[in-house]
């Protein structure tokens, strides 16, 4: 297309030179694109530094000075110069160069032949973001270190970025979890296949935590079937996609990964201390299936290899399942020392949030043990801390519990206030099942506390016979004996 | 920097916001939308959805100037790549821009979430919405409240962002009884001013985020419990549907920002160059016929493209 010829010649060819421009510089295979646009936008000294501010995502004064190595006179004329471009997002204390140009800016910066200089001003914006740590626990600074410290050294830069995600996970920091995780898949087109199955598999183990079961599997299947993968990688990969599939009722797929990855550790020995997860992991499935001796063996073993080989491994949640596993065995004994383990192991990592759950089956193994006021404890203690935890559900499942002890220790108002406190917890979380559950336990409990017989026993009072019933069966019974002695006695006659 | 030198920035920073209002072309239609979010009660939250450079940005500061004019309260919430917003610094920021006398309730709980340990919450309010009361910070050991009268009561966030460890407090649970208790806020600062919230480059929020900001934040807004309440979201994201609202869509509008066109461009080259010595008429326009099919109308393309063009006039 060209300008018009009735255009003064000058104007013609300033519009059919910026068509040209425009069209190389956007061109597929126009690698020095970004440096023409710039060099001809602001001139080629201000152009090289406006390139530079591509590669922080957002810079102010101070460290315009820095990356151009320039004075603070000299960075404040620029910076307003810079300010005033449209390609600049004007921020409450910073600028950033509009995304649209950052992409193409920030593949230029990658390709190999600015590695030299990409490098070197990585290495400035480490030094610029080195800085203590926040005290309030957000470090903007932290996760800026880490980004440009991939830009010049990679294996730091990933080591940093485990760190800072692992103790953003811990502190439950999610959208801290996804932002470290973007900010390194800027990386991409100079990743090692290795590190994206790396990234992959953090992606699925947050979707994990964020109970996104549907959203984590791709992720963790991706990293699975990655043969450049780290086989430890792989491994973990497949215990969380069977935690998933297990979680979305797909068992039997929950399975076949679970016993994938026991293969690939049975091949590598230096797996062998992931092998409890997958035991761990199994032995769920099978008590979720009512394979109770099985999930109790493997639960075991679990518990024996997380114990010996990794000092990280959950333990108390171990300790936990196996309990559970006990007590359908009615082994009371062996599931109370599981959950006073499990309860030891979550009071040394401070975990108070799951001891509610732990102190509620501790409670159960009293019930089954006819231990009432022990479980009268266990349940208060499980009650005080879902109370605090605000967990509507668990706090009205362990009323309905300690009603249970309370009424076998004589306490019938205790049982009922619980049973009607519980009754009210379901409905509130919306639980119609629990609902209906202590509804019955209530008028149970409130028909002994009244005097008055069970209603269920005056139910099945009503269902049974009347006498004058019982009469007409004797009397029918009776005539049917007569009837047969005549029939027998006839018989002996003719024959005789 | 010397405070001569920050002033002097930021009044060229100011001068680029007033210049890029003035510069505003098309997005009427997007804009009468707005009006209509903002004067009737049908459409209490509206979406604009663009892919980048598309004028989302240009689009969010007419609406807020539009909120200034009326001398609407309002919060302006942007995702950056570097920040992490999630629902706790999201509702700590829109407490500080509307002003943090009506979130007193909020403040206190957050501080009680994430703190040392000893803080003790300060104030005891039962929150009160659609759906019944609520209890909060159960378990609490109140110290002075002071229920149902907050007067006179200055409460600073710590903003700590470390959920303490030794109250047993799920997430959950706490991102629930936190939002509850800033919408208790927003319902008495609403009753006074109609209420605006802006949140912009949604694309760059974290699932987590995205999923409370419709499911708890913005609920009571759709649902009518917050009717002085209105929020408008910009970003690259798709506008929710069905599967993800149900019938509440319908009170969803949403606008797609669409490419400019050739008059459009003309009239914004004539606003960029009014003044200056600027291209004539006839030159404007062959000029923004070019620019309509090399940049495909995308409005950060053409602004670039015009500077280009400006900078360059008579070169080779």
């Amino acid at each position: 297309m060209t300008a018009s010829a009735a255009l003064p010649a000058g104007d013609t060819a300033s519009i059919e030179s910026l068509r040209r421009l425009l069209e190389s510089a956007s061109a597929p295979a126009a690698a020095e694109g970004p440096v023409l646009l710039t060099d001809r936008l602001v001139g080629p000294v201000v152009g090289d530094l406006l390139r530079c501010c591509a590669v922080p995502h957002e810079f102010d004064c101070a460290l315009l000075a820095w990356i151009g190595g320039i004075g603070p006179g000299e960075a404040e004329a620029r910076y307003a110069q810079l300010t005033e471009l449209s390609m600049m997002q004007v921020g409450r204390t910073s600028l950033s160069v509009h995304e649209r140009w950052r992409e193409s800016l920030w593949r230029w910066w990658l390709a190999d032949a600015q590695r030299g200089r990409f490098v070197a001003l990585s290495e400035r914006l480490v030094e610029w973001f080195t800085r203590p740590a926040s005290p309030t626990g957000e470090d903007p600074a932290a996760r800026r270190r880490m980004f440009h410290l991939l830009g010049c050294r990679r294996d730091e830069g990933m080591a940093e970025f485990e760190r800072l995600f692992r103790t953003a996970r811990h502190r439950r920091r999610f959208s801290e979890c996804s932002l470290l995780l973007r900010l390194v898949h800027e990386y991409n087109p100079v990743l090692a296949q290795r590190e994206r199955a790396l990234l992959s598999y953090h992606e699925g183990k947050i979707a994990i935590d964020t109970r996104e079961w549907e959203r984590a599997l791709p992720k963790l299947q991706a990293v699975v079937g990655d043969v450049q993968a780290d086989t430890h990688l792989r491994i973990n990969a497949e215990v969380r996609m069977g935690h998933a599939l297990r979680q979305l009722q797909q068992v039997d797929a929950a399975r076949a990964a679970l016993e994938h990855a026991l293969a690939r550790i049975d091949a590598d020995p230096t797996a062998e201390r992931s092998r409890w997860r997958v035991f761990y992991e199994l032995g769920e499935i099978e008590r979720d299936l009512g394979q109770v001796d099985r999930a109790a063996a493997t639960l075991s073993q679990a518990l024996a290899r997380a114990q010996e080989h990794d000092d990280d491994a959950d333990v108390a949640g171990v300790h936990n399942s196996l309990g559970t596993v006990q007590l359908r065995l009615r082994d009371t004994d062996a599931a109370a020392e599981s959950f006073q383990a499990s309860l030891e192991a979550l009071r040394r990592r401070g975990d108070m949030l799951r001891q509610g759950t732990v102190l509620n089956n501790l409670g159960l193994t009293q019930l089954e043990r006819c231990d009432w006021a022990a479980a009268a404890q266990a349940f208060g203690a499980s009650l005080e801390i879902k109370r605090t935890a605000g967990d509507l559900l668990g706090q009205a499942t362990t009323l309905l519990n300690l009603s249970r002890a309370q009424a076998a220790q004589g306490d019938a108002a205790g049982a009922l206030d619980s049973a009607v406190e519980a009754q009210a917890l379901f409905d509130r979380g919306g639980d119609p099942r629990g609902a209906a559950l202590a509804r019955q336990a209530r008028e149970r409990l409130a028909s002994r506390q009244a005097g008055v017989e069970p209603s269920a026993a005056a139910d099945r009072r009503e269902k049974r016979l009347p006498w004058w019933a019982w009469v007409l069966i004797v009397l029918g019974l009776l005539l049917l004996a007569v009837l047969m002695f005549s029939v027998y006695l006839s018989g002996s006659i003719r024959g005789a | 920097m010397s405070e001569i030198a920050e002033g002097r920035l930021e009044r060229i920073k100011r001068e680029k916001r007033e210049r890029l209002l003035g510069q505003f072309v098309d997005r009427s239609a997007e804009m009468a939308l707005f009006e209509q979010v903002l004067d009737g009660d049908d459409l209490p939250v509206m979406v604009v959805s663009a892919g980048t450079g598309m004028g989302k940005s240009a689009l969010l500061m007419r609406m807020v100037h539009e909120c200034a004019l009326r001398h609407l309260a309002k919060a302006e919430l942007e995702w950056t790549s570097v920040d992490v917003l999630d629902y706790v610094a999201t509702l700590r920021r829109l407490r500080d821009a509307l002003g943090v006398d009506p979130f007193l309730g909020f403040t206190d709980l957050v501080n009680y979430y994430y703190s040392e340990t000893d803080y003790q919450p300060k104030l005891e309010i039962n929150i009160s919405l659609k759906g019944g009361s609520i209890e909060t910070a159960a378990g609490a050991q109140i110290s002075g409240s002071t229920v149902g009268d907050i007067a006179g009561i200055v409460l600073r966030d710590n903003n700590f962002t470390i959920p303490r460890s030794d109250i047993t407090v799920p997430d959950e649970v706490r991102r629930e009884r936190l939002t509850q208790r800033f919408l208790e806020g927003l319902g008495t600062l609403s009753r006074q001013d109609k209420v605006v919230l802006f949140f912009n480059a949604t694309e760059k929020m974290s699932e987590l985020t995205y999923q409370w900001l419709w499911g708890q934040l913005l609920r009571p807004v759709i649902d009518g419990a917050l009717p002085r309440v209105r929020a408008v979201l910009l970003g690259q994201r798709a506008a929710p549907q069905r599967t993800d609202l149900g019938d509440r869509v319908e009170l969803v509008a949403c606008a797609a920002l669409k490419p400019l066109e050739v008059d459009d461009i003309d009239a914004f080259i004539a606003k960029r160059t009014a003044g200056a010595t600027g291209p004539g008429a006839e030159t404007r326009r062959e000029l923004a016929k070019m620019l309509a099919v090399v940049t495909q109308g995308r409005p950060a393309d053409v602004a670039s493209a015009v500077e280009l063009y400006l900078a360059n006039r008579g070169a080779p």
